[in-house]
């Protein structure tokens, strides 16, 4: 593919690492994430530059990356894109809200969408590695890769006793934020969720939902982080983390186990009448849709439902979002209207399943 | 356990507010949290700091007119948005992010990845009382009140973690280590 090839895919295709869906635990766990926080040493974070200084940085963080991994990266500028093009980044968690917000402000995307590296966002730079299913070690092992990589060229700012430094103090040290992606339709179900993330929350790890910090959780899906990231090595934030997970994933799988002995018509008859739904639905709100999806991708876990597979729902998932479909449709959409527009694309999905 | 405020959405807040020498402790959510405090920060995490912020405003106060030599940040811009201004900011403000840093990590010391180039001299020149502050290797009387000020934060034992954090400043302000 030629370069304005890759910036038309990282853009419009719904498909990207983490909604690949095979991997490790891949019945519960949909995808996992690094980040790595890094700021250039004498240089006012990007809250308190200056426009030309800002681009200057997304030059040089180009200048590093295209030196040291021949022609594998590809920097989009903010100013460059449209703002339904941002949102679209967005919704691929390739970008976060606040970078789309921003025109000073650039993400260099890896061919295989499996690196993003944000520019002047909060920091500097935010390096992200994307993985599907459970794979936070791969992930970091990419990150660190790719963080050596740009140190060769860029001087990050480093403090002997307080590691790495960043605007905000939450992500001093490491700079590190792990987090993965987890579906638990039925420990939501039984509401074991709030005792179980009670617990979490004292480890100091954060429950959110799927659209960043402040979103609400949506279609029993969750994402769980580390907090702390002073005072712990890389390995050591990861591995608690993968501890927590772990444990989640059992007592879900146990949860799951428990009910096809008890309940298992009820479940069948929840997960074929989503499929029908979903076959033939006119109208469907973005939180129906997940709330479907769920149902589907249990239906799924469980062999009730062969023909699905997890990279065709987590891509339905994105092209469900407001900004997907509006490029689908070619025209800015009311809300009442992409309800219409995302139960017609889902139609058409379901469709190819029939062939 | 639901916010006891809205009673709507999850508690992930403990909130402690001393008014009159009478402390009123809450579970708050995170948007109950920040309306109690009056604080528009749209920062996510910042009001896990609120336990500690009392003493920050007062630091506040005191710190009003110091400024970071390279980005100008003051102590109150940083209150105000939760931001840091650049890596300098860090010596500028050492003593005021110290406890804040404390009560986010429970620790002050890196144990994580160092960069290959290490250009800390360079870059970050820490007065020596401020270097001292930051470190705990050996364990003088004030880092062993650090020390315990970390387990009591862990086991949510805020009270007694404000105890020893007032002693450790009074420490700080006899000029002890």
């Amino acid at each position: 593919m030629s370069e304005s090839d890759y910036k038309e895919s990282f853009i419009n295709s719904p498909s990207t690492k983490w909604t690949e869906g095979y991997g490790k635990d891949s019945d519960i766990i949909i995808s996992s994430r690094i980040r790595l926080a890094r700021n250039l040493a004498e240089t006012p974070f990007p809250q308190n530059s200056k426009p030309e200084a800002a681009k200057k940085i997304i030059q040089k963080v180009d200048e590093a990356l295209s030196q040291s991994a021949k022609k594998q990266y590809e920097m989009l500028y903010m100013e460059d894109l449209q703002e339904l093009e941002r949102d679209m980044l967005v919704e691929k968690h390739l970008i976060s809200p606040a970078l789309a917000k921003k025109n000073t402000a650039g993400v260099s995307i890896r061919n295989d969408e499996g690196v993003a590296v944000m520019v002047n966002e909060e920091d500097h730079l935010r390096i992200q590695c994307f993985m599907p299913a459970l794979q936070l070690e791969e992930a970091w092992n990419l990150a660190n890769k790719v963080d050596n990589l740009l140190a060769e060229k860029l001087n990050f700012a480093y403090h002997e006793h307080l590691g790495y430094l960043t605007a905000c103090p939450t992500n001093t040290g490491t700079g590190l934020r792990a987090s993965v992606m987890l579906h638990l339709p039925l420990l939501t179900l039984s509401q074991e969720i709030k005792g179980i993330f009670a617990k979490v929350g004292k480890l100091g790890l954060a429950v959110r939902g799927i659209y960043g910090e402040e979103s609400e959780i949506v279609g029993n899906l969750y994402q769980i982080s580390n907090q702390v990231t002073l005072g712990l090595s890389e390995e050591e934030i990861i591995s608690n983390l993968s501890d927590v997970v772990g444990q989640i994933i059992a007592l879900e799988r146990k949860a799951r186990e428990n009910m096809e002995k008890q309940y298992s018509r009820t479940i069948y008859d929840k997960v074929w009448r989503s499929y029908g739904i979903m076959h033939y639905a006119q109208s469907m709100s973005s939180v129906e849709m997940l709330s479907q999806i769920s149902y589907l991708r249990l239906g799924m876990d469980m062999g009730i439902l062969p023909n699905l597979s997890a990279r065709f729902l987590n891509e339905m998932m994105v092209l469900g979002q407001p900004a997907f479909l509006q490029k689908q449709s070619g025209k800015p959409l009311l809300p009442e209207e992409r309800d219409w527009e995302r139960a017609s694309m889902i139609r058409k999905k379901m469709q190819e399943l029939e062939r | 356990m639901l916010c006891d405020k809205c009673k709507e959405r999850p508690a992930t807040v403990y909130f402690v507010q001393t008014i009159n020498n009478k402390s009123v402790k809450q579970h708050l959510c995170q948007e109950c949290a920040n309306k109690a405090m009056g604080l528009q920060l749209g920062l996510g995490n910042f009001s896990d700091w609120l336990p500690l912020f009392a003493s920050s405003q007062e630091s506040v106060s005191l710190q009003e007119e110091k400024s970071c030599p390279l980005c100008h940040t003051t102590y109150a811009d940083f209150a105000k948005s939760g931001k840091l201004g650049c890596s300098q900011c860090y010596t500028t403000f050492a003593k005021e992010l110290s406890p804040l840093l404390y009560r986010l990590h429970a620790t002050t010391e890196h144990r994580g990845k160092k960069p290959n180039v290490v250009q800390t001299a360079k870059t970050l020149q820490v007065p020596s009382q401020n270097e001292a502050q930051l470190q705990t290797k050996k364990l003088s009387p004030k880092e062993k009140l650090q020390k315990d000020l970390a387990e009591m934060v862990a086991q949510e034992r805020y009270e007694e973690a404000a105890i020893i954090r007032d002693k450790i400043k009074e420490m700080e302000k006899a000029g002890g280590e």
